[in-house]
């Protein structure tokens, strides 16, 4: 067991390191310098600038010094905001919303996936799966900045239009994250988590249906009906306990795929968070900015791979023996 | 159940043969009395040449694949909408009198179906079946020329993946040991890094357009691909009938290409087919943050992105494009899951 946790976290450092060097050597290609200004400096000047910031060593040095000063989170200073702020004061400013609308959308994802998935299967071939699996194909289908257009069109401009005479306050604002009243912040947040879960939710849905049927066949079902098992009982500890394994590898995938969904989805709807930071620093080529939260999301998938793998292998003992 | 009833019975006089000698109605035969010799069994023979011969064509694998395609309504349905979506995005550009760059200044973001009267346009009098966008662009051509780049990314995205991964994979699965344990650690790595980022990583780097994409796609998409395959060569190298094959004395390149390689096709096309909606997808998204197709090409995504500015004027302008990828991302998806049953013999019965 040590040797396999052990196993996945020299892989994860490994894919981390090679992130950090591309990441690193691409920005270096870059056409471009930060001293080809219109007005030219004196040599000196640029000199000791060059000095100051530590330009005038060997690429490996600098190599080196970027690692070393990744390690500690210090990704230098962003070149769009004025007044100096750091790479990572703009991420810490970011991150709060992003995780807020990420870990609502997974929960939710992952419930209503599992549900709709456990549905489907238990009524195979009847109205309930047809109609829970061609929501979950529209749910692969439909990029998620389409799906957060129609709910803004219709849900949040149509629908809300239509309800405010009656309720006396905008039920779902268009855009925007915070307000102070209790409604209206539910309200913000209702319509960026359906854009988001959306996708995810159609994955695991498909993904329990199937792995449900292959359960439903298996002899251990029937063993436990032909010994008096109640439905609700089988379905409880035989059924689900067993087919939901599957659905925990591909939380980290899915992890990825919300979070890269929070990039149009927060630009959207106006959020102020990670992904909506992430966009427009690479719309301003703010390159400390892309460095900073490439390594940083880069850092997070791959943790997160980390601990599936890890609780994968806790939970299903093939996996560590075939390693 | 049945059967066991039935076999303590004692035959009920309708057996199919009835010994000589005694009366075909003759009630419960009476097995200890029963006497056979030789005389009571003839010869019928062995004709060879009858016992050979084939009683119905033989359908080879992928005949028999197509069979059990055509069954399927929707999957015919969904390739006939792919093909559609293709030949329109290839001809009907090309048939329109307007182009997809030219821009009609009187006639900006206008309705659908409204007619050009622009003098100096090379479209006079024809109809804006789409309307026109903010730049006052035919969106009817744009759409279709849109439809153009994004199959063709997605084509060429999974042909690429095709390309690296299908040689990558079967060379580690057929050669093994170290060689495999190194090439599976590296796409392990490669795998371990968000595959959006990259792409948008090396798209904010790498001069734009359409190439620059595709060639973003390709650096890191192919891994699954090569992963898939060898899992697949590795099994199947152990089965008994490629060590047959060994045995008699099959070269290299016979256990390759006769016995492995066309076992590991279906596996392969399906994942193909399946990586074509999801470079749609990549690109739409790439488009959409501004980073993918540069003006005045147009695709789905950027499409959508250049209307995300009037959708509470002018839904239509995004609903249209929004439209295409969705129908033709849902016929993708569902095609391929068609395949996926038809093309995988575990699904036979």
């Amino acid at each position: 067991m040590f040797k396999f946790i052990g196993n996945r976290i020299v892989f994860a450092l490994l894919a981390l390191w090679l992130l950090a060097t591309v990441t690193f050597f691409l920005m270096q290609a870059m056409p471009g310098d930060p001293f080809l200004k219109p007005k030219a400096l004196p040599e000196s000047v640029e000199k000791n600038i060059r000095a100051k910031w530590g330009l005038d060593k060997p690429v490996v040095v600098q190599y080196l010094v970027y690692l070393g000063n990744a390690v500690t989170g210090d990704f230098g200073y962003s070149y769009y905001y004025k007044g100096s702020r750091t790479v990572a004061e703009v991420i810490g400013a970011g991150f709060p919303a992003s995780a807020d609308l990420g870990i609502r959308s997974l929960t939710i994802a992952v419930i209503l996936g599992l549900l709709l998935g456990i549905v489907a299967a238990l009524n195979a071939g009847k109205a309930a799966d047809a109609f829970a699996m061609f929501l979950a194909i529209l749910g692969v289908s439909v990029p998620a900045f389409v799906l957060a257009y129609l709910v803004q069109y219709f849900i949040a401009y149509k629908l809300t239009a239509a309800v405010k005479p009656v309720l006396g306050f905008r039920l779902f604002p268009i855009t925007g994250w915070k307000a102070y009243d209790f409604r209206t912040t539910f309200g913000f947040k209702v319509l960026p988590v359906i854009a988001l879960s959306f996708g995810s939710m159609a994955t695991i849905s498909r993904l329990m249906r199937s792995s449900m049927l292959d359960v439903i066949s298996s002899d251990y079902i029937k063993t436990a009906k032909a010994k008096g098992l109640s439905r609700n009982a089988v379905i409880a500890k035989h059924m689900i306990r067993n087919s939901v394994l599957p659905i925990v590898t591909v939380l980290g995938p899915m992890a990825a795929a919300i979070m890269t969904g929070t990039f149009v989805i927060e630009s959207i709807f106006g959020v102020p968070g990670m992904g909506r930071l992430y966009i427009t620093s690479v719309q301003n080529q703010d390159y400390t900015v892309i460095m900073g939260t490439t390594l940083f999301y880069g850092a997070f998938l791959i943790f997160m791979n980390l601990l599936v793998d890890i609780a994968y292998g806790l939970i299903d003992p093939r996996i560590r023996l075939a390693d | 159940m049945s059967k066991m009833k039935n076999g303590n019975g004692n035959g009920n006089g309708k057996t199919a043969k009835t010994p000589k000698g005694l009366s075909p109605i003759a009630a419960p035969l009476d097995y200890d009395k029963l006497v056979l010799d030789a005389g009571d069994f003839e010869v019928v023979g062995t004709d060879i040449e009858k016992s050979m011969a084939m009683v119905r064509p033989s359908i080879s694998y992928w005949k028999d694949a197509w069979r059990r395609l055509k069954k399927n309504r929707v999957a015919i349905v969904c390739l006939a909408f792919i093909a559609l979506m293709a030949i329109g995005s290839v001809v009907l550009p090309m048939v329109s009198p307007f182009s997809f760059r030219e821009q009609h200044w009187d006639e900006v973001e206008v309705p659908a179906f409204t007619v050009c009267e622009q003098a100096d346009a090379a479209g006079v009098g024809h109809m804006h079946i789409f309307g026109t966008d903010k730049l006052g662009r035919d969106q009817w051509t744009r759409v279709w020329s849109g439809g153009q780049v994004s199959l063709f990314i997605g084509f060429m995205a999974a042909v690429t993946n095709f390309v690296i991964g299908l040689p990558y994979g079967s060379l580690s699965g057929f050669v093994g040991g170290r060689l495999d344990n190194v090439m599976m650690r590296a796409v392990e790595v490669i795998n371990g890094i968000p595959y959006l980022i990259v792409v948008t990583l090396l798209m904010v780097v790498l001069p734009g357009g359409i190439p620059t994409i595709i060639l973003a796609m390709a650096i890191v998409g192919w891994t699954g691909l090569a992963r898939l395959v060898r899992g697949q060569v590795v099994s199947i190298k152990e089965q008994e009938y490629v060590i047959a094959a060994r045995t008699m004395g099959a070269s290299r390149s016979r256990l390759i290409f006769r016995h492995i390689m066309p076992n590991t096709l279906s596996v392969v096309i399906v994942s193909t087919t399946m990586a074509i909606p999801g470079a749609i997808f990549t690109e739409a998204f790439l488009s959409f943050i501004g980073i993918g197709v540069p003006d005045p090409y147009a695709s789905w995504g950027s499409l959508c992105q250049n209307a995300q500015s009037s959708i509470f004027i002018n839904p239509a302008l995004l609903l249209i494009p929004a439209a295409f990828i969705s129908l033709t991302m849902l016929s993708l998806n569902l095609f391929g899951d068609a395949l996926r049953n038809v093309l995988d013999p575990r699904m036979r019965r």
